[in-house]
């Protein structure tokens, strides 16, 4: 689960923070982040423009240096090089060198992550294949569009089956046909048993591939859970008259409009007895409607609420 | 590191900066050649006198020929550097399992080459042009170009350092400022020795040790010039204090010292990239 849970509950997490903090000077960029993410697990990192998701990551990679608390990324500490070999990251404003080919670049970051001479021609071979690239490993990175160094990035970072794939905010220069694209490499990564922590603000690639989210907002976690706990269809509409409101009331429900009536804590399996109440109270059913919450909605409210 | 090595290796053959110094080298020498050339036929000094001619000139032109190596060293490094640093190069690539110290070192190995390789070619290629055409050699042209090609690192390793944190263009030109202001208080060391004028004298000292470059070219000029001619010299007073010529050897703890102050400016750069938010 990914909620506030003390470092040492879950020994095979993934990764572990424990109130890790890092400020700007006064600017806090993330209040004490905990948060526990399963190996194996597609892991969502939500929240609105500045709320903190790239400053996480960096944290986890040991790009930056938290000014407080601790974390463990695949049982090192956080910026510990060795737990890095195992780790394939996508930086939220990627760049690589300009004057290299797409495949020297990828053989470049295949010699950093350690990959036996061997293993690295065929590595660069099956991520450029797997990012869409196959046709364009000579050519020199800095005639690519952006949209192609954002899939070279993508590459580097698949490059030698690491067991944690950061990407931050992966799909911000693609196409449609990419975004579904990195659906699959996704789902291709839970496949092989890897463990993906995504940045984004795009709510329908979270709801498309995460198992689990948190919300961040102004550098704290407002809300974290199972994705599909949290979409769970909850509440339900229904069409129905012979009732009064004092008699929907009674039953946990609202009346929206004339005919209508809401029962937002109803469960899809209280269904059946909540239509057997409203006939014993003598009301008419035309209609049951399950409401489906949307994680943009989802999304909105929890900003809100805080 | 030696992956990072190879990288600004390549770096700098694809940004054609090899080519640039190697055509650079060509120019300088063909213009060296026939110039001493010209020289050889048209002077009519003899004896001690020709010597003298011959080696000034070949001392003046290895001077600018420091200065420009200097250059190209401060503002290669200060570009790697603070270029990759800016870019956002540098975070995809310590992302991972690198030391930022290996990678610095990386960085440092591969300029070096760069740096070494367009030293020797070109400085060798005066002297032995000079040689040829005009019949005169430096009597240690080795030590000298050796010297030289230390005091380019020398300055590649404080602009290496300044890049962690500067951007290139601040580096380098701080890191040149640095170069002309050790030369100047090597000058006013020259000065206080030919007064023997101990604040004088002492400024110039503080100056070798906060930076031992200037230190360095008194070495390599001391063994590009004919013992004929220093034992000359030292007849004069005046020549003391000329701070094209040097009368003496440095000792050898100017060296030591060079090479330790190298390893100090490389840690404190390692250390404040290490510190660097990316
Ligand atoms: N280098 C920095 N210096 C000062 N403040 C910073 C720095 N980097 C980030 N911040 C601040 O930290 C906060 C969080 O920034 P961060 O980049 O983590 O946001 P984000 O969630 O990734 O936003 P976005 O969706 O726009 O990418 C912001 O208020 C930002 O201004
Ligand atoms: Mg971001």
């Amino acid at each position: 689960m990914a909620h506030a849970a003390a470092p040492g509950r879950d020994p095979d997490a993934a990764i572990r923070t424990d109130l890790l903090e890092k400020r700007y000077g006064r600017r806090v960029a993330l209040h004490g982040l905990s948060l526990t993410v399963p190996r194996g697990s597609v892991f969502g990192f939500l929240g609105p423009n500045g709320a903190g998701k790239t400053t996480a990551v960096k944290l986890l990679l040991g790009l930056v240096r938290p000014t407080a608390g601790e974390g463990m990324v695949l049982g090192g500490p956080i910026g510990d090089p060795s737990a890095r070999r195992r780790i394939g990251y996508l930086p939220e404003l990627f760049r690589y060198q300009d004057w290299l080919s797409a495949r020297e670049v990828l053989r470049s970051h295949a010699v950093l992550a350690g990959l036996g001479r061997e293993r690295i021609a065929a590595a660069t071979d099956s991520a450029l294949e797997l990012v869409g690239l196959e046709g364009e490993g000579r050519r020199r990175v800095g005639a690519f569009s952006k949209g192609m160094q954002q899939r070279l990035g993508l590459a580097a970072a698949l490059i030698g089956e690491p067991e944690l794939v950061v990407l931050d905010e992966p799909t911000s220069a693609l196409d449609p046909v990419g975004r579904h694209e990195v659906r699959g490499i996704i789902q291709g990564l839970r496949d092989r048993g890897a463990t993906v922590f995504l940045n984004s603000h795009l709510l329908t690639e979270i709801e498309a591939v995460c198992d689990e989210v948190a919300v961040v907002d102004h550098g704290r976690v407002i809300a974290s859970g199972r994705l599909d706990e949290l979409l769970q269809a909850r509440g339900a509409e229904v069409a129905v008259d012979g009732l009064d409101s004092a008699a929907v009331a009674r039953l946990g429900g609202t009346m929206a409009a004339p005919g209508a009536a809401i029962f937002p804590d109803i469960a899809e399996s209280d269904v059946p007895e909540l239509v057997a109440a409203i006939v014993a109270n003598g009301g008419r059913v035309y209609r049951v409607t399950p409401r489906k919450a949307s994680l943009e909605q989802i999304f909105l409210d929890w900003l809100e609420v805080r | 590191m030696l992956e990072i090595c190879r990288l600004t290796i390549i770096e700098s053959l694809r940004r054609r900066l090899t080519l640039a110094l190697f055509a650079t080298t060509l120019l300088l020498v063909g213009f060296t050649g026939w110039a001493f050339a010209k020289l050889s036929q048209l002077s009519s000094l003899q004896g001690i006198e020709r010597l003298a001619q011959f080696s000034i000139l070949l001392i003046f032109l290895m001077l600018l020929f420091t200065g420009m190596l200097a250059l190209t060293a401060v503002f290669s490094a200060a570009a790697a550097v603070a270029g990759e640093l800016e870019s956002g190069i540098a975070a995809a690539i310590l992302a991972r399992p690198i030391r930022r110290g290996a990678y610095l070192f990386g960085k440092w190995l591969g300029l070096a080459v760069v740096v070494g390789a367009f030293a020797l070619v070109a400085g060798s290629g005066e002297i032995l042009v000079v040689s040829r055409v005009a019949g005169y050699a430096p009597p240690q042209p080795v030590a000298g170009l050796l010297l030289i090609v230390a005091q380019a690192l020398l300055l590649m390793t404080l602009s290496l350092a300044l890049a962690t944190r500067l951007s290139a263009v601040t580096s380098a030109i701080v890191a040149t400022v640095a170069f002309f202001l050790a030369w100047m208080l090597g000058t006013i060391d020259l000065m206080g020795l030919a007064l023997r004028y101990p604040t004088l004298m002492a400024v110039g000292d503080v100056g070798k040790i906060l930076l031992p470059t200037n230190a360095l070219w008194q070495a390599a000029e001391y063994h590009l010039e004919p013992p004929a001619l220093i034992a000359l010299a030292r007849g004069f007073t005046s020549f003391s204090s000329n701070p094209f010529m040097a009368l003496a050897p440095q000792p050898a703890a100017v060296l030591i010292w060079a090479a330790i102050w190298a390893a100090i400016v490389f840690g404190i750069g390692a250390l404040s990239l290490g510190r660097r938010q990316l």
